[in-house]
């Protein structure tokens, strides 16, 4: 028999009044631990159920009553996410090509699909329509320029990768040097198939 | 025993993705091999920097060997390779060529005649879409150009006394005795 206390929940809330010291009695083999709470160890016993779990791990929000309060019932963490999430820079982040006036909207579809597949090279794990970086904004705005020349897709990427080499395009082409790189998962499945079969056989 | 063998495989697979991954740790990223090496310099005409008037064209990289730098005034990291540059200058045994990079003309004068001028003639690229020609994507970048106008190595970052003396003398001295 193991005897521990309800846990306390993060962040220094206070349990409802009814919960607060309440001591679980069980069995070691019909208790079982939540990892919802990761400073105290917290044991319910199985019989206690869904509802009073989710109870005990969702602390009440102070903004509710008393009533609420004692219940366990409160949101406050979600609350808090959700307040996190809408002032977040990436709510006020504009798309690349706003500063930018298309004819029509496949060339800024065109535009978009170029930025997106294209990587940026001061800032490594930027594509170019996410990268702030001058340089980016310099190869957007030769981007726009071609596409307003009606320049193809390909004709774009080859400019492109003519001056930066294949690092901007995220498909390496398939060429001598990159025949392992392509060929290399078929290989390796082509290896398993082989390995299993001899083992099963 | 060959199922024995086959039991090592995955062990042997570990070990060879382990030396690539490996081998990765001592690359530098940042370091993109230029695809014009090799190749003439794209053609480029630029105004010169100490005469607006006049014109710096990339044909003039012919007939002996050269460096070509990609600088601005405001890269710090080209401060602090300008006094190998100056260096290199004195020793005459190749020409610097400048390039400079989305620069204001007075604050890169003003540079120029403080610390030293280390170039035979400088490119002013204002908007910078020569340097995007040349795959330029940062500064300081440095170009070694053979008699050919062809464009031999390409080194990313400050030039210091040792890389001079290891990687781009050497260089520029081989080329120096070809036709």
């Amino acid at each position: 028999m193991i005897t521990i206390a309800a846990p306390h929940p993060p962040f220094g809330h206070p349990l409802p009044q009814g919960e607060r010291g309440k001591e679980v009695i069980g069995s070691a083999k019909n208790l079982f631990t939540t990892p919802a709470d990761k400073h105290t160890l917290e044991v319910y016993p199985l019989s206690a159920g869904k509802k009073q779990l989710k109870k005990l791990s969702f602390f009440p929000s102070p903004l509710a009553g008393e009533g609420a309060r004692r219940a366990g019932e409160g949101y406050c963490h979600i609350f808090i996410i959700f307040l996190f999430l809408l002032f977040s820079p990436t709510l006020f982040a504009a798309p690349a090509h706003n500063i930018y006036n298309f004819k029509t909207v496949k060339q800024q579809n065109q535009f978009d699909e170029l930025t997106q597949n294209l990587r940026c090279l001061v800032c490594q794990n930027q594509t170019l329509a996410e990268s702030n970086a001058p340089l980016a904004q310099d190869l957007r705005a030769q981007i726009f320029q071609m596409i307003q020349n009606q320049k193809s897709n390909q004709d774009i990427k080859n400019y492109l990768i003519q001056r930066y080499g294949n690092f901007v395009s995220y498909t390496p082409p398939f060429n001598p040097s990159t025949y392992l790189l392509w060929g290399l998962p078929g290989l390796l499945l082509l290896i398993g198939i082989f390995i299993i079969r001899r083992l099963s056989s | 025993m060959k199922i024995k063998f086959m039991l090592f495989i995955p062990l042997i697979l570990f070990m060879i993705v382990c030396a690539f991954l490996w081998r990765g740790l001592s690359l530098n990223p940042r370091e993109i091999p230029s695809p014009f090496i090799n190749k003439p310099v794209p053609g480029f005409s630029l105004p010169e920097l100490y005469h607006s008037d006049r014109k710096f064209n990339s044909q003039e990289l012919q007939g002996h060997v050269s460096l070509l730098n990609i600088f601005a005034s405001w890269c710090i990291s080209c401060r602090v390779e300008h006094p190998v540059l100056m260096d290199i200058r004195s020793q005459k045994t190749v020409l610097i060529y400048g390039l400079d990079y989305k620069d204001s003309r007075d604050t890169v004068l003003k540079w120029l005649h403080k610390s030293g001028n280390p170039y035979q003639k400088i490119g002013f690229d204002e908007t910078g879409n020569t340097a995007i020609n040349l795959g330029v994507y940062g500064t300081p970048e440095t170009f070694v150009i053979d008699k050919q106008g062809i464009i031999k190595y390409k080194y990313i970052g400050p030039i210091t006394e040792d890389v001079w003396q290891s990687e781009l003398q050497p260089e520029v001295q081989k080329l120096a005795r070809e036709d």
